[in-house]
């Protein structure tokens, strides 16, 4: 009877190396208070100069989310007093906001689109901290450079919240504007769900019907990783529902994940007006965007996580979920790339890719890019077992030496003495031992049962450390055998 | 270098001619040229020139007070762009000095809170001093140049302080196009509507100072260089003809004759919009005020209060105790009209209005090249005058407002007749025409010379 509509507000903290408007560092675990100035501080007389390179970055995301852009960029102030806030009001963009009616694609959700409805860039806040009955402020973090981005109510579960959160961290990471963890506040999330009644369709990207009774939007916070947002609205719908389906009515309320008990909870209202005041920030003047500047950043733009998927599986012939797991990091499916374009066979390499790489970089912790692991010498192993003859444990223990020694395949293969065994005579005395030691499985194999070869292959395999040529080493078992001698 | 300057009185030191001139003036907030010496340049077109910088304005080391409680003991960190620019060519900072809070004339009589007791109940502790001997509070900026404190000032206009200022002590006072001085370090309590402003004896000090400070600064995103070609030119003035108090009369009527004298054609042509200028200034001042002003909260600067059991009771203490009751108001107002329903029927229309007067003016200055206007009456309603009522004295003030509004220059200029006290003047050009006002104004100083602070040497002026 009821359909959820769930629209998300998305805080991308931006990997410039200064503040917004202050030349402070953005870091953080510094000593409190460390990296600030007048201007972060709302010092009298000090005035807030703009970031060119958080600019370029949020210019660089409204292109990625098919935003519409501004014609020139414009500020307002949004007052409220909280101490963490030095000035008592933040720096962002109500009246015209950067970007406008973007969209989003979800990466695994049917092909589901989402409308973007405004993309703006402002300042963060400081933090408060409470120690006993003392409260510490520290101002490192006022004054980073943040993107907010609001999307439409068009999301129906927790589930496509989460993949649209997803979708967006692959691309602010394919960007390079943000690094996307949510569990260190680098992407932020609050989420606003009511119900409308089946049949009520809404266009997208519209504002609510004037008709909607005020108050039935909640907003839910302290959303701060993905899957909280999945739980934290799957249990927001049906709480709502289940409230409509008696018969009640939902109240506008901002609401609070509680982890632990895994529910929503109304936060204690703290009859505080929602009415910032806004008004110009007349200390900072209207930034024309020109084209000239637009296209240069448009230029910039990279293959988006999406179109690349589809292109992999297109043009290399890769499963879905291949080609999913090679675009989750872009530097992933560069590397890949350049594989299959140095020789590597796409199917081959992405499955070592998503297996036995991806293994040895979750123990090491350590990404591609930092790995001694080059598409080079992907190419150059895979063509050991392809060509050469090596086997997949000896293609193993190649790769572990890889990262171990940061040297080619090939030369630790050679110097470790793990070249194939392919010599009659060299194999021959092997089988004829392992023959011997296991009449069980020879007497099974002349009668016939095929299984028993496998098993004295592997066996062979075992002996030699997994240097014998497996197909040698059947034909020589078949010829021993006929020969009587086993 | 000389320590400081000149040769004030019979070849007294500097710093003790204005020892004792302060004991009569009271113009500074702080006065020391030996502390910030060692910051000027020494050489230069200004060296050794003192340089008074009122107390919103940032100088290193010195309280940037504000005239306020709020910021009582608050040390700047930093130097205004315009204060290092006279620096750098060897001005050196003789002190700061007093203002109204925040540079917000009281409108309202210091009765208003219902309570006895006159300003240093209500009122902060910085206020104006009173160089004139009819009572009129002024604040310390021009005080100190025309007492030959200070060659030159530095102090803001908003709503016509420099202006009002400068006319009530017999000086000049330039209020630059906006944008073209930078404000970084100026305590700005209206951004759109406030500039870093000029006080001097001369109108050439004034404009030498000027093209010292004017331009672009990449600390100021809002600042501008002066265009090349807005060089003088322009000899239509347009007036209007008002009735100002009798005194000003006879002022008013010679410095339109030397005008007409020294080739400037004079002519009446009301400036656009005059009945919305005060209300629209109104508006937009207060929003603008209580927009800025929320960071003196108290938490990371000036006046700490004691005895706040949480953050909120930490700021509403120090905002309480630290604002006098004109800033109080204004914020009120300010906070008043953003909100709903009064912020679509006062400041919105107010910023559409504001656009409106804009556009006038560019038209306006399409026919003539400057206008000729009184300068405000210098003191708050209550003082001396019968206008005691808000609306009727403001509306007296207008002629202060249209240059904040419209972004223009606007020059105030001393007339003396018949040896009386010098009635105030000013010229308002479009935005960048300064050069214009300054022909003008020295034309009209052939006339009128400005007098000599007592005791100064020439070479001061």
């Amino acid at each position: 009877m009821f359909r959820p509509r769930i629209g998300l507000e998305i805080h991308i903290r931006l990997l410039t190396s200064s503040k917004v408007f202050c030349p402070c560092p953005v870091r953080y675990g510094d000593e409190p208070n460390s990296l600030v100035c007048p201007v972060c501080l709302g010092y009298p007389g000090s005035l807030p100069v703009l970031n060119g390179e958080a600019l370029r970055m949020a210019c660089l995301l409204a292109h990625a989310l098919n935003c519409s852009i501004a014609p020139d960029l414009r500020f307002d102030r949004k007052h409220y007093f909280y101490p963490d806030m030095p000035k008592n009001y933040q720096i962002t963009q109500v009246s015209a906001p950067l970007g406008r009616d973007g969209s989003l694609e979800l990466e695994t959700g049917g092909g589901k689109t989402v409308s973007i409805r405004q993309l703006h860039l402002e300042e963060d806040a400081g933090k408060m901290i409470h120690r006993g009955n003392r409260t510490l402020l520290d101002y490192n973090r006022a004054g980073s450079p943040l993107v907010e981005i609001v999307t439409a109510p068009e999301l129906e579960t927790g589930e496509e919240a989460e993949l649209l959160l997803r979708s967006l961290r692959r691309i602010v990471r394919y960007l390079g504007v943000c690094d996307g963890n949510m569990e260190e506040g680098s992407m932020r999330c609050d989420a606003n769900v009511s119900m409308s009644p089946r049949g009520v369709e809404h266009s997208p990207g519209a504002e609510a019907p004037s008709g909607d009774p005020p108050g039935r939007k909640v907003e839910i916070k302290n959303l701060n990783s993905s899957r909280f947002v999945r739980l934290a609205l799957d249990y927001e719908t049906s709480r709502q529902r289940e409230i409509l389906r008696r018969g009640g009515r939902v109240a506008g309320e901002t609401r609070l994940w509680n982890e632990a008990a895994g529910v929503t909870e109304a936060m204690r209202d703290k009859g505080e007006s929602s009415d910032y005041r806004n008004v110009p920030e007349t200390d900072l003047p209207p930034f024309p965007l020109d084209p000239e500047y637009l296209e240069g950043v448009k230029r910039q733009l990279v293959e988006l996580p999406s179109p690349r998927k589809r292109r992999l599986v297109r043009d290399y012939g890769l499963s879905g979920d291949a080609a999913d797991f090679l675009t989750e990091e872009k530097d992933v499916a560069d590397f890949f790339e350049r594989a299959a374009a140095l020789g590597a066979d796409p199917r081959t390499a992405a499955s070592w890719l998503r297996s036995e790489v991806r293994r040895i970089l979750n123990r090491e912790n350590l990404s591609l890019g930092e790995s001694p692991l080059t598409e080079k010498r992907l190419v150059e192993l895979l063509g050991l077992v392809r060509e050469g003859g090596i086997g997949g444990g000896i293609a193993r223990k190649t790769l572990e030496e890889v990262f171990r020694t940061g040297r080619d395949p090939a030369e630790i293969v050679r110097e470790r003495g793990w070249e194939p065994i392919t010599r009659r005579d060299a194999l021959l005395p092997v089988v004829e031992k392992i023959l011997a030691a296991h009449p069980k499985a020879a007497r099974e194999l002349r009668e016939g049962k095929d299984r028993a070869l496998d098993f004295l292959t592997g066996m062979a395999l075992k002996e030699t450390a997994g240097r014998a040529d497996p197909g040698l080493v059947k034909a020589l078992i078949s010829d021993v055998l006929k020969e009587g001698r086993g | 270098m000389r320590l400081i300057m000149g040769k004030p009185e019979k070849g007294k030191p500097y710093h003790i001619y204005v020892e004792e001139t302060e004991k009569r003036i009271g113009a500074f907030r702080e006065f020391d040229p030996a502390r910030l010496r060692g910051e000027s340049a020494g050489e230069g077109p200004l060296s050794g020139l003192p340089l008074a910088v009122q107390e919103n304005i940032a100088v290193r080391g010195f309280r940037q007070g504000c005239g306020s409680r709020m910021l009582e003991g608050f040390v700047s960190p930093v130097t205004a762009t315009a204060v290092r620019r006279l620096q750098d060519r060897g001005a050196v900072v003789a002190g700061t000095t007093k203002m109204e809070e925040f540079g917000l004339l009281r409108l309202f009589p210091d009765g208003v809170s219902g309570k006895e007791g006159g300003p240093e109940r209500e009122n902060p502790p910085g206020g104006a001093c009173s160089p004139r001997d009819d009572g009129h509070p002024v604040g310390g900026a021009a005080s100190a140049v025309a007492a030959g404190m200070a060659a030159v000032a530095l102090a803001s206009d908003g709503e016509g302080e420099v202006r009002r200022d400068a006319a009530a002590c017999g000086v000049y006072g330039l209020r630059p196009s906006w944008g073209v001085v930078s404000r970084r370090g100026l305590a700005s309590v209206s951004p759109s509507l406030e500039t870093v402003g000029v006080v001097a004896g001369t109108a050439a000090r004034v404009r030498e100072v000027f093209r010292i400070i004017r331009g672009r600064d990449d600390g100021d995103p809002c600042s501008r260089d002066h265009p090349a070609d807005a060089g003088p030119g322009g000899r239509r003035i347009g007036t209007y003809r008002i009735s100002i108090e009798p005194s000003g009369e006879e002022a008013w009527r010679a410095a339109l004759d030397s005008l007409g004298r020294r080739g400037f054609s004079v002519r009446e042509a009301p400036p656009p919009m005059m009945e919305h200028w005060v209300p629209v200034y109104q508006a937009l001042a207060a929003a603008e005020t209580a927009s800025s002003l929320a960071r003196f909260d108290g938490v990371r600067f000036g006046r700490r209060s004691g005895g706040a059991e949480d953050p909120e009771s930490l700021v509403r203490r120090a905002r309480g105790e630290g604002f006098g009751i004109e800033v109080k108001l204004r914020i009120l107002l300010g906070t008043h009209i953003l909100r709903p329903p009064w912020r679509e029927l006062f400041h919105d229309r107010a910023v559409s209005q504001r656009a409106a007067i804009r556009r006038a003016f560019d038209e306006y200055f399409g026919e003539v090249d400057m206008v000729l206007l009184p300068v405000s009456p210098p003191s708050a309603p209550g003082d001396r005058d019968g206008d005691d009522h808000l609306p009727g004295w403001r509306n007296k003030d207008r002629f202060n407002l249209a240059a904040a509004l419209a972004g223009l220059p606007a020059l105030s200029f001393p007339v003396t007749t018949g040896g009386g006290r010098p009635v105030g003047l000013q010229l308002m050009g479009p935005p960048f025409g300064e050069e214009r006002l300054f022909e003008a104004a020295e034309a009209l100083a052939e006339d009128f010379p400005p007098a000599s602070p007592p005791g100064l040497g020439r070479d001061w002026r």
